[in-house]
């Protein structure tokens, strides 16, 4: 007891300059909070890597991938870094027989594991899947699908991609958005593939909408027949690099 | 007293169809959330996401939804539930860049502010306690126009509520209901966290061991709130941390970084000036508690002292914030003659309690009014919402009158934590 009470009494007398040191650790702990992340962001600079940021939950589901530049170092570091492409759920549509809804207005169900991320929008008479892959530099979404319409389905997707002014955006082999015409600071080049390819002599399965900042992709079928099994619709590869000025 | 009361009441349901543009629209999301179920937290990432991939991250770190501690979503809950079975409830999904103005229905209104006016009450009382049931003190604050202004505006009522009751209940020394208390204030606006070491440093003070159960009760109460919420409630830090400096402070002179281009700008408003915002925070607030934590002087006192450095440091402190001083300010003028003069350096500065304590109120006043504008709290009435003092021409008179209440205002604070200092007891 007397230990304890000598002990309060020290820390009274004390307690001003614990204070101070206290403040000086803090400081010190979001100094090197900081600094350790710029120099893991240089790295990912050289390297040139995705780097992928999952939330999956009931109700929610993003995942986002960036290309850690450094540019962007705050205190709280932002876990998603600095997102190159979004695909925008909400603005992202799925009309089935003329019936449309965005991709956020679905059931969910996500299952993520290793490499891939299943995403799933179900509706009353249909499911669309979105499989997310990542390895090294090539991002890969593919999109199956699947109905119980005995008459077949005709499927029409229209997704919505952002990107930054500084990312130059070529789609098999079109260049849609040309960065270093307007900005002199480090680009981004994004190279995106479609399969099904764009054909010219047939009614092409995807076409682009490109505006400042966006491009949504739509992609048209027929038909689809009933299925048991999932039916494999479209597939967007796409690969990044950084390109100095 | 009742009548009195009754009054008090009467004039805030008079103006609680003032709304601010872009804060209704962030309650009637709140309330749509509630209403059906859903976080607001998740509609803050959803709304966030929106935000950035419209407009790049360089615009919009984190949309500026319900980026707010939990217990609201407790208080309003049956609220919103009892204002969907009237209202269809959908979200004014306004994003980033725009403007807000969504005429919401009277019901609307009342119900998300009735919590408020009853914390006023809840204030008033309080204050005629801890006065010795001087009428004159629950007035100053019921019948103040900043007060009333910001009660039809936005909950911090409601923390300052709590915090002004877990010092009631400490001066009584019943510190488990004090702690528990200040607890539900910061449950409510992360502020009154602040407060937590100062009573933490007077039980230390007198050399007691309560201090350790005092700080225990505190966390666990916060926790058993913050845990099911955990994810939004570190986004809701994150947001804070991350954000550009903005309101009655000088770090909003930063936003002259606007001028330059978007990258620097950027770097200035998000990177630096947040950096120099928690060095100033952590610095700033160490030193007062290491200044207050042998004085003997009164823990109201300390306190005031408390939360003008907080304003000081702080590098957003908008127009609400300084709600917080003022019945601060009330109990101080029961152990000081607010008429008593002061003087600093060499006769430089020549003031009165009284004038600080009204310049403290009149000045977060005027700026809202120049500021918001406050035509656009109006929007319930029709009047069209319109744009604040652009900072496209940093020399128009809207903005040079907001610099010189900005500059006006900080020197009060520093002037009152001052005079407080030189206070022997």
């Amino acid at each position: 007891m007397k230990k304890r009470d000598a002990f309060i009494g020290r820390l009274a007398k004390h307690i001003d300059k614990i204070i101070i040191g206290t403040s000086y650790i803090i400081l010190l702990v979001f100094i090197l909070a900081t600094a350790s992340s710029i120099r893991v962001e240089e790295k990912m600079i050289e390297r040139g890597i995705w780097t992928e940021y999952r939330r999956i939950g009931n109700s929610y589901f993003t995942v986002m991938y960036s290309l850690n530049t450094g540019d962007n170092k705050p205190a709280i570091m932002s876990p998603s870094g600095d997102e190159l492409l979004v695909v925008d759920g909400w603005e992202s549509t799925v009309t089935v027989d003329n019936s449309s809804r965005s991709f956020w207005d679905h059931i969910y169900r996500n299952v993520s594991g290793g490499d891939e991320i299943l995403h799933n929008m179900v509706w009353d008479n249909y499911q669309l899947r979105q499989t997310t892959r990542l390895h090294d530099n090539l991002l890969t979404m593919t999109y199956d699908f699947l109905h119980g319409n005995e008459n077949g389905s005709n499927l029409q997707l229209d997704i919505l991609h952002r990107y930054t002014k500084f990312t130059t955006v070529v789609i098999d082999n079109q260049t849609i958005h040309d960065a270093s015409v307007e900005n002199e600071n480090t680009i981004y080049r994004l190279e995106i593939s479609l399969s099904p390819k764009l054909t010219a002599e047939n009614l092409p399965y995807w076409s682009i909408e490109n505006s400042a900042g966006r491009f949504k992709l739509r992609l048209e079928l027929e038909n689809i027949a009933a299925d048991y099994n999932w039916t494999t619709v479209g597939e967007i590869s796409m690969s990044c690099e950084k390109m100095q000025k | 007293m009742a009548l009195l009361l009754l009054l008090a009441l009467g004039v805030r349901i008079v103006f609680m169809n003032l709304d601010h543009p872009w804060d209704v629209g962030v309650w009637n999301g709140f309330f749509a959330d509630l209403a059906h179920n859903v976080s607001p937290y998740e509609t803050l990432e959803n709304q966030t996401l929106d935000a950035r991939s419209r407009y790049g991250v360089g615009h919009a770190i984190y949309y500026e939804g319900y980026a707010y501690p939990p217990l609201p979503i407790f208080i309003y809950y049956p609220l919103a539930k009892l204002y969907g079975t009237f209202y269809q409830l959908e979200h004014v999904n306004v994003t980033a860049g725009q403007l807000a103005s969504a005429p919401v229905p009277w019901l609307f209104d009342f119900l998300f502010k009735l919590p408020i006016f009853l914390a006023d009450i809840g204030i008033a009382l309080l204050l005629y306690k801890m006065t010795k049931k001087n009428e004159k003190s629950m007035n100053m604050f019921l019948f103040n126009p900043y007060v009333i202004f910001i009660s039809v505006w936005m909950f911090d009522s409601i923390a300052v509520f709590f915090l002004l009751l877990s010092l009631y209940f400490f001066e009584r020394a019943r510190y488990d209901l004090s702690a528990i208390s200040l607890s539900l204030g910061f449950l409510t606006k992360f502020y009154p966290i602040f407060a937590l070491p100062i009573f933490c440093l007077e039980l230390i003070r007198r050399r007691s061991w309560r201090f350790l159960r005092y700080a225990t009760i505190f966390g666990v109460v916060s926790m058993v709130f913050i845990l099911p919420f955990l994810n939004g409630f570190t986004t809701s830090l994150s947001f804070q941390a991350l954000r550009a400096p903005q309101g009655i402070t000088p770090f909003s002179f930063a936003l002259s970084g606007k001028l330059m281009d978007e990258q620097t700008g950027f770097q200035i408003l998000y990177i630096i000036v947040p950096a120099i915002g928690i060095f100033a925070l952590v610095t700033g607030m160490c030193l007062v508690y290491a200044h207050l934590a042998k004085k003997e002087i009164s823990l109201r006192k300390k306190l005031l002292m408390t939360f003008l450095a907080y304003l000081i440091v702080m590098k957003v402190v908008n127009e609400a914030y300084s709600l917080v001083l003022i019945p601060l300010f009330i109990l101080l003028f029961q152990e000081v003659d607010p008429s008593k003069r002061i003087r600093m350096y060499g006769g430089l500065v020549r003031t009165s309690y009284r004038i600080l304590y009204h310049a403290i109120w009149i000045m977060p006043l005027t700026f809202a009014i120049f500021n918001t504008p406050i035509t656009n709290f109006l929007g319930n009435f029709g009047v069209p919402v319109t744009l604040g003092p652009s900072t496209n021409n940093w020399f128009s008179p809207g903005l040079v009158v907001l610099g010189f209440l900005i500059i006006a205002f900080y020197i009060t604070l520093w002037v009152s934590l001052l005079a407080l200092k030189r206070e022997k007891k």
